[in-house]
């Protein structure tokens, strides 16, 4: 079974025995509750795709392991041609969900997890690399989601993980046996973490000496014991109990994340990839953040066209699509949204090979996307509300319109041309309602880290004494002199 | 006559492939087949002219559509379907093929 259908994903996760709890609930079944579900509907969409001819270039490669056809978010990038394709593929599932599917955390954490093994074994003489082949392989052949399992608690953020008061606010080692590890702590922000299949999990920071015991990577699945899962609070989440006020009723708002807790969880050695070297932690934490963070240009892409659709629809709707100002700024929509394509397609083919083959994006291009997102898709999401209009944040409810006696009041009052009929219009709103506030714009933000983490790359990648040099150059001066007093 | 066919991902669609390629399956009684099958002539269909869709390099003839050209000359939006009828039955013609 190299390629799941649909079907066999959604059965494939019912079948696990999820510890996930919701507003002081248990969830019984992910696939099935109001809350969980538009996330498992997006994350579906990547196994649905991948049986469709009109899709499958980018949702399907041959996998470098088994020559066989594989889901592309189990693959290691063997080319720059992939890493492009890569962005192409999150771009076109954006296009159809209109928000995060979740399954490309996963992607990444196995793209930065083989190549920086592999040198940990040439380096090290250790046998991480091996161990982790054959559960690629085994990923590969189950087509399985995969959640990326980076970001700890932190604590307070001026400690290092070996100084917080409480040990557990970063994943740890707390037992070492013959079998195995134990380890403690938390993931927290888990994107697509309670529908998928697997965690793997990573140091989320460079390590010293003193934090040997929570440089750790491994693998477990979202079912183990003492894995729970608190499934997050998103705004207006109460909405996922009806229908049209949702604005994207099936997939709902970005990832669906949860606080992962992992009480003294066992993992047996051949799901164990890093096991206390510190020194390799924070190479998997740069791999890891510049594969992310060429995505964003792609699946942020995707969603702003979604977005630009229905912000030029509601200007239709509203009668006044025709206006120059109003062209202008949906242009200005696009520019900024093929601005962060770009990057993406920039940092891609701009990949170089890893020691081990494995293709890596240019990580100063990939932070510099990651650094645009989080101004561009505010300025995205401004313009639509400013073409869109104040009633995306004053509609009345779904229940009102359907009101036998205050239906008809919304109908007459809130039409717009006399073409189209009041629901639709309603509904254009409620989607741009959704894909521009609360926690969709948070997301851009800090998603893939937090801004000022690219900022960090950005300076340690730029070669900065060279622009100065440059500069001198121009400038006639050719040996700096100390002013003479 | 079996025609290979190939699509791109739509990542970033200026021509709608897949409704063009069901007017095609209707209009000519041509046999279309899946490119991971026999057949004597690939069909590409690219929905921009980037055309990235990968080839399955089995060597076949190919004929290309990538955004509103026709093996890389201008076809137009509205005139694609009929010019790439024309396409397909003068490619079968060269290759000696009379039917379809």
């Amino acid at each position: 079974m190299a390629l799941k259908t649909r079907k066999e994903y959604e059965e494939s996760i019912r079948k696990l025995k999820l510890n996930v709890y919701a507003n002081g609930e248990k969830i019984e079944s992910v696939v099935d509750h109001p809350l969980t579900k538009p996330h498992v509907n997006a994350a579906r969409m990547t196994y649905e795709l991948a049986h469709d001819p009109a899709y499958e270039d980018l949702m399907t490669v041959k996998s470098h392991l088994t020559g066989k056809k594989i889901n592309r978010f189990t693959h290691i990038h063997q080319s720059t041609e992939d890493l492009v394709k890569k962005v192409k593929m999150l771009r076109m599932l954006s296009q159809k969900t209109g928000t995060c599917y979740q399954r490309c955390v996963g992607f990444d954490a196995l793209n930065a997890v083989y190549s920086v093994t592999f040198e940990m074994d040439e380096k090290l003489k250790t046998e991480y690399h091996q161990r982790f082949l054959k559960y690629l392989q085994y990923v590969q052949e189950n087509d399985l989601m995969i959640a990326g399992a980076m970001t700890d608690p932190k604590g307070d953020r001026g400690l290092k993980p070996s100084q917080q008061k409480d040990p557990d606010l970063y994943v740890h080692i707390v037992e070492e046996n013959e079998k195995g590890i134990v380890i403690r702590g938390a993931k927290a922000h888990m994107t697509g973490m309670v529908n998928s299949h697997e965690m793997l999990i990573m140091p989320t920071t460079a390590l010293g000496e003193g934090d040997r015991d929570y440089a750790v990577c491994c693998a477990i699945p979202t079912d183990a014991p003492g894995v729970l899962h608190i499934f997050g609070k998103q705004t207006n989440d109460e909405r996922k109990y009806g229908e049209l006020d949702q604005g994207n009723a099936k997939f709902g708002i970005v990832g669906g994340e949860a606080l992962t807790v992992l009480e003294d969880v066992f993992v047996p050695w051949e799901r164990v990839f890093m096991c206390k070297e510190y020194e390799w932690a924070g190479l998997l934490v740069e791999r890891f953040a510049s594969y992310h963070r060429q995505n964003y240009g792609g699946c942020k892409g995707g969603v702003s066209d979604v977005l630009i659709g229905a912000t030029a629809t509601m200007a239709e709707y509203n009668g006044v699509a025709r206006a120059s100002h109003i062209r202008e700024k949906i242009s200005e929509m696009i520019h900024l949204t093929e601005t962060l394509y770009s990057g993406s397609i920039a940092c891609s083919s701009e990949g170089r090979p890893t020691r081990s083959g494995a293709y890596f994006v240019d990580p100063l291009l990939a932070n510099v996307v990651k650094q645009n997102v989080t101004r561009h898709i505010y300025e995205i999401a401004r313009l639509s509300h400013d073409i869109a209009g104040g009633l995306i944040a004053t509609l009345p409810s779904e229940k009102d319109l359907k009101h036998p006696e205050l239906g008809k009041y919304i109908e007459k009052y809130f039409k717009g041309i006399d073409s189209v009929c009041t629901e639709d219009r309603i509904r254009i709103a409620r989607l741009i309602e959704n894909m521009t506030g609360g926690t969709a714009l948070v997301e851009s933000m800090h998603g893939a880290g937090s801004p000022q983490a690219q900022k960090v790359m950005i300076a340690r990648q730029a070669n900065l004494e060279h622009k100065k040099n440059l500069a001198k150059k121009l400038a006639g001066i050719k040996e700096e002199r100390k002013e003479e007093k | 006559m079996k025609v290979g066919v190939k699509f791109c991902g739509n990542c970033n669609p200026h021509i709608d492939t897949i409704s063009l390629y069901r007017e095609l399956v209707y209009s000519l009684p041509t046999e279309f087949v899946n490119y991971e099958d026999e057949y004597e002539l690939l069909l590409v269909l690219s929905a921009c002219e980037v055309d990235c869709a990968a080839r399955p390099g089995r060597g076949h003839p190919e004929l290309v559509v990538a955004g509103s050209t026709i093996n890389r000359l201008p076809a137009g939006k509205k005139d694609l379907l009929n010019e790439l009828k024309e396409q397909l039955l003068a490619t079968f013609r060269r290759m000696g093929r009379k039917g379809m």
